[in-house]
């Protein structure tokens, strides 16, 4: 089996965030030292037929997604939450098919889970810590 | 109604790896969409309040919905309004958007002009039961033109959804029940008419679409998990497609079943919009596969369709085809099961034929065809899956036949397959195969 283009962006995504977490582990273990919360950062999530890529993140608490839809006009999709942590609204996009930006912060630590209202199969997962 | 696989088993695997831990306590959030949901017919007492550019108390469509209660009348005058609207929620029930239902062409939701996500769709009905809709005409969509879901009926009427930017036309999505009557879609890049997702009833209602005229569109009418529908008296030509139910994965409640396609008119649907076209097409790739140009009528999976009594002519690949959906990750819904496809009249009595008349691949069981007139050529050629209605027991498979729609659909050129023959005029009407070409009437 291949790895598909978007298998390998999100490989390199989840890389990214597992080297992003190394440094608060290492942190946790040192004796008499407070542990510093990582910065915010922002993460762009493309919007496609029919997924969402990459398809899992994890971040700081505190951090902003960009889901982006492509120029070009495409199916049309949404971003809803579906599930996330104790406390959190219910948020969701426009329906849309080409040249919409939706941004959220998100500021309570869990896991969120996203799909599209119009695609049973375009899911994605973040976890804030 | 486009499909992408995709290869996630080891990102997935890698995730799993990583072992990220998070908080125990979790929110689940009600679905999308429920239709089926009780929503109270309002007892009233009911107002109307009136929409236009001078003289009303409303200056603005959305401005008078929002003030509207369950059961209320907006009432909108002649005129352009660059402006989406959104009817969302069950305070919203039984109410009544109408312009001019004589001309619909009067009354413009103009979305050009607009930024995102203002010019995505022009009329969204969310979550809000039983609202008429009727007498618009709408341009300059980057999504949908008028969209209903989540909803328990709803009435589409005279209504007009001219492209050419957006997706679908005239769509009803995740809804049970309804009607779509005297309207026309045009120059959208998917499709014209859509019903998709519909949930399965134990007491299904019948969405009844009459008198509709779809032109000029990737595909006249996208069916994708389409159920208890019946389109009739209603002319589909000039698209890549005519009429494509179809089973789709990335929707909920595969197939497409229990539609009814009477007595239309399915023409000279070869426009080959892979050549040249007002709105966006999208390049295919190794992980789509687009519908090739010149079907009529295609059952893509599917059971207990009935497909009757229609003309069928000028269709250069195929008049009527059926498939396997063989693309189906739900293994059980693969199949076609139970379709009958009779007392069609195929080639207009020889004057405008049809490529291929009838193409089946003689998959899954008790699908029958027939009797139809007019038929001059079949694939595969020996007729053997086409077994006379009524049926019952596993048809023939043809794995040839399968093999040659798949070329169909990866064939470059989008028409080597085609079978050229001459067209029978109609006034008013100019074939559209080439758009560059095309002597017809071009959008704006």
């Amino acid at each position: 089996m291949t790895l598909t283009k978007h298998a390998k962006i999100a490989l390199s995504a989840l890389a990214v965030s597992a080297i992003a977490l190394a440094p608060a582990a290492a942190g946790a273990g040192a004796a008499g030292k407070k542990k510093k919360a990582p910065k915010p950062v922002t993460e762009k999530v493309g919007i496609f037929d029919n997924y969402y890529e990459p398809a899992k993140l994890t971040v700081p608490k505190g951090s902003t997604i960009k889901w982006e839809w492509p120029i070009t006009t495409g199916d049309t999709h949404d971003v809803t939450l579906d599930k996330g942590p104790k406390g959190v609204k219910k948020f969701e996009s426009e329906i849309a098919a080409s040249e919409y930006v939706y941004t959220k912060k998100l500021t309570v630590a869990g896991k969120y889970h996203i799909i599209c209202s119009l695609h049973e199969e375009m899911v994605m997962d973040i976890t804030v810590r | 109604m486009r499909t992408r696989s995709r290869t996630a088993v080891l990102l997935t695997a890698l995730a799993a790896t990583l072992c990220v831990t998070a908080p125990a306590l979790a929110a689940d959030y009600p679905a999308p969409g429920k239709p089926g949901a009780i929503q109270k017919k309002p007892k009233g007492p009911f107002k109307t309040l009136k929409v236009c550019a001078s003289g009303c108390k409303f200056k603005t469509i959305q401005s008078a919905v929002n003030k509207a209660k369950a059961g209320d009348t907006v009432k909108v005058g002649d005129g352009t309004y660059k402006e989406s609207v959104k009817i969302t929620g069950p305070s919203k029930r039984y109410l009544k958007l109408i312009g001019n239902a004589a001309d619909p062409s009067k009354v413009v939701i103009d979305l050009s002009s607009l930024k995102a996500p203002k010019n995505q769709n022009s009329v969204l009905i969310n979550a809000a039961n039983e609202v008429t809709l009727q007498g618009f005409t709408t341009e300059g969509y980057r999504g949908n033109g008028f969209f209903v879901t989540n909803a328990t009926g709803y009435t589409f009427a005279n209504l007009r959804a001219m492209g050419p930017t957006g997706v679908y036309g005239i769509y009803a999505f995740n809804a049970i029940g309804g009607s779509m009557r005297d309207s026309e879609a045009h120059w959208n890049n998917d499709g014209g008419f859509y019903i998709g997702q519909t949930p399965p009833q134990d007491k299904p209602v019948r969405t009844i679409v009459t008198n509709i005229s779809s032109s000029e569109n990737v595909l006249g009418w996208s069916g994708s998990n389409m159920r208890y529908v019946t389109i009739t008296k209603s002319r589909f030509y000039n698209n890549g497609l005519g009429l494509v139910p179809n089973a789709l994965t990335s929707e909920k409640y595969p197939p497409e079943e229990a539609n009814v396609i009477s007595d239309n008119d399915v023409f000279w649907n070869n426009f080959n919009y892979f050549n040249g076209a007002p709105f966006e097409v999208r390049p295919p790739t190794g992980e789509s596969t687009p519908y090739p140009p010149g079907v009529g009528i295609l059952l893509f999976g599917g059971r207990t369709n009935v497909v009757e009594n229609n003309r069928v002519f000028g269709n250069y690949l195929a008049g009527i085809g059926a498939i396997q959906q063989f693309l189906l990750k739900d293994a059980s819904a693969k199949d076609l099961i139970g379709n009958q496809v009779k007392n069609n009249v195929l080639g207009a009595g020889g004057a405008d034929p049809n490529g291929r008349d009838l193409v089946y691949d003689g998959n899954g069981s008790n699908n029958c065809w027939g009797p139809n007139t007019g038929v001059q050529t079949t694939t595969p050629a020996d007729g053997g899956p086409f077994v006379p209605c009524p049926f019952t027991g596993a048809n023939t498979f043809n794995a040839a036949t399968q093999s040659e729609m798949v070329n169909w659909a990866l064939d470059p050129t989008h028409q080597q397959y085609w079978i050229v023959g001459p067209h029978a005029p109609i006034a008013g009407l100019v074939p559209l195969e080439n758009y560059n070409t095309w002597t017809g009437t071009k959008p704006r």
